[in-house]
């Protein structure tokens, strides 16, 4: 700011000087000398900055970081995405526990989704107790509709 | 035993909603404090939220306008005083000229140097607010299926954001000083290479202005259907994968799907809207002040013009214009983060 301060005072100086100058050297062939003399003095003095320009400094101008981007992208589908197994999970689990009321049977229901996408339900993990046939029928229920195998179908219980 | 079944009923169907409420959140970041006085209080609904953001800037208008007039009616005090003395047969022109131009010099450069601090700190909370909004609205789009749009909308933001803000502190408001300073002294010399040192300076400063804004709108625009065509036909192709797994699961996917969609679009509205009323807020005071000034100067240089001399008249219209100028930079920065911000809200395709 200093500098720019500097450089403003140092133009309107200059300014002034030649101007008041100008105006006390009488007129002829002097005065036309002594006003383009002025002219370069001014132009200098207003273009100076520019000589100690560097093009080197300019590309600072275009530095940024594509990784930032990069990264609130990934946060905002990973949300996404863990939202979406969320819900599936908490549908495919009432899903089950609406089949096991019909069949009068009192479990309790955990489902692991995969972590790719889609999300889809890859395991269950039941606890309670059910009728032999109650069971079967949750089991095929759950490999005919949601497309878990029975090995990958635990019960406690 | 009445009462108590519809409570149960009523907690059973909030535990079942749970997922779904926490499912998503994107918030977008608080006003800076310059905007918090002019910030509406209802920031759901666009429309109402713009009213009560014009009416509170309005309101505060009063004080700039009666200092621009206090200003305005001494500078033109000052050159009818000068007129009158330059009709004084003793009085020789130059001198006359030279005090004339000092004079409103000294009444304008205060307040000029006051006008150029805030824009310049108006660029500047502007840019950081723009940089702490944009990531939230990054995640929002992405969460929506934007991915490839949104990673280049803040790639594109961030780059352009930071060359504006940039040139603009250390370009364009030394500029402006310059042009002041170049506009005084060929008013007092009337030197002919001032006067051109003096338009070469105000051109430049519109001139980069343009450029970039151009640039960046049309770099907004292609990123917005390149990137965007990209991410519909990926959605398209994990639609396809969802509709070719077993019936049941492929309906509960295709609900989850559907609300996580509604979820974050709902979010990245609700964060685009109080966004772009933060940015406004943060905008509009000092805009509106840089403005009012802008005017009166303008007023002034034609109540002028009726009695006053070609170089005080041409001064006076000098600070308007570099008011103009500041004008043109705070816009410059406001009007690129709208852009960016309503391109995040457009969402995928």
């Amino acid at each position: 700011m200093e500098s720019l301060r500097q450089y403003i005072l140092s133009v309107i100086c200059v300014a002034l000087i030649c101007g008041i100058l100008s105006g006390i050297v009488p007129d002829g062939s002097k005065k036309n000398v002594f006003r383009l003399l002025c002219g370069i003095i001014l132009a200098f003095t207003v273009l100076r900055p520019l000589t100690r320009l560097k093009i080197e400094d300019l590309t600072e101008f275009l530095t940024f970081d594509t990784y930032e981007a990069s990264e609130a992208a990934a946060a905002g589908k990973a949300q996404a995405e863990k939202a979406m197994a969320d819900i599936i999970k908490s549908r495919c689990e009432s899903y089950i526990l609406d089949k096991a009321a019909e069949l009068h049977a009192a479990i309790q229901v955990e489902i692991r989704v995969s972590a790719g996408q889609p999300p889809l339900p890859v395991e269950a993990t039941i606890r309670g107790t059910a009728s032999p046939y109650a069971r079967r029928q949750i089991e095929s229920i759950i490999e005919k509709d949601l497309g878990i195998p029975k090995e990958d179908l635990q019960w406690i219980g | 035993m009445k009462r108590i079944l519809p409570m149960l009923a009523v907690i059973l169907l909030l535990f079942a909603l749970w997922p779904q409420a926490r499912a998503l959140e994107f918030t977008a970041p608080e006003v800076p404090d310059s905007g918090a006085e002019q910030m509406p209080e209802h920031t759901d609904s666009f429309a109402q939220g713009l009213q009560e953001l014009l009416g509170n800037v309005l309101l505060g208008i009063r004080p700039d306008l009666g200092e621009a007039l206090k200003i305005a009616l001494s500078v033109t005090a000052s050159v009818l005083l000068l007129c009158i003395l330059k009709t004084v047969p003793a009085g020789t022109k130059f001198p006359t000229e030279l005090a004339g131009t000092v004079t409103v010099a000294l009444l304008l450069g205060t307040n000029a140097n006051a006008m150029i601090s805030l824009g310049a700190k108006t660029v500047t909370e502007l840019s950081e607010y723009g940089k702490l909004l944009c990531p939230v609205l990054t995640a929002a789009l992405a969460a929506q299926g934007g991915v490839t749009a949104s990673t280049a909308l803040y790639a594109g933001t961030a780059v352009f954001d930071s060359v504006l803000s940039r040139l603009i502190a250390r370009l364009l408001v030394p500029l402006v000083y310059l042009f002041l300073a170049l506009a005084t002294a060929s008013s007092a010399v009337g030197e002919d290479i001032l006067k051109k040192m003096r338009d070469l300076t105000k051109s430049t400063v519109s001139w980069c202005l343009k450029t970039l804004l151009t640039v960046f709108t049309t770099y907004m625009g292609l990123t917005g259907v390149v990137s965007g065509t990209t991410d519909a036909l990926a959605l398209k192709a994990t639609k396809m994968t969802i509709s070719s797994v077993v019936p049941v699961v492929g309906g509960i996917l295709s609900d989850a799907s559907e609300a996580v969609l509604v979820g974050t679009a709902l979010a990245k509205n609700a964060a685009g809207i109080y966004g772009i009323l933060a940015i406004l807020a943060v905008f509009l005071d000092p805009f509106t002040r840089i403005g009012v000034h802008y005017l009166v100067l303008k007023a002034t240089a034609a109540v002028c013009a009726l009695f006053g001399s070609k170089e005080m008249t041409g001064l006076i219209e000098d600070f308007s214009s570099a008011m103009g100028l500041l004008l043109a930079m705070t816009g410059s920065t406001c009007l690129m983060l709208l852009i960016s911000t309503i391109c995040f809200l457009k969402g995928v395709g």
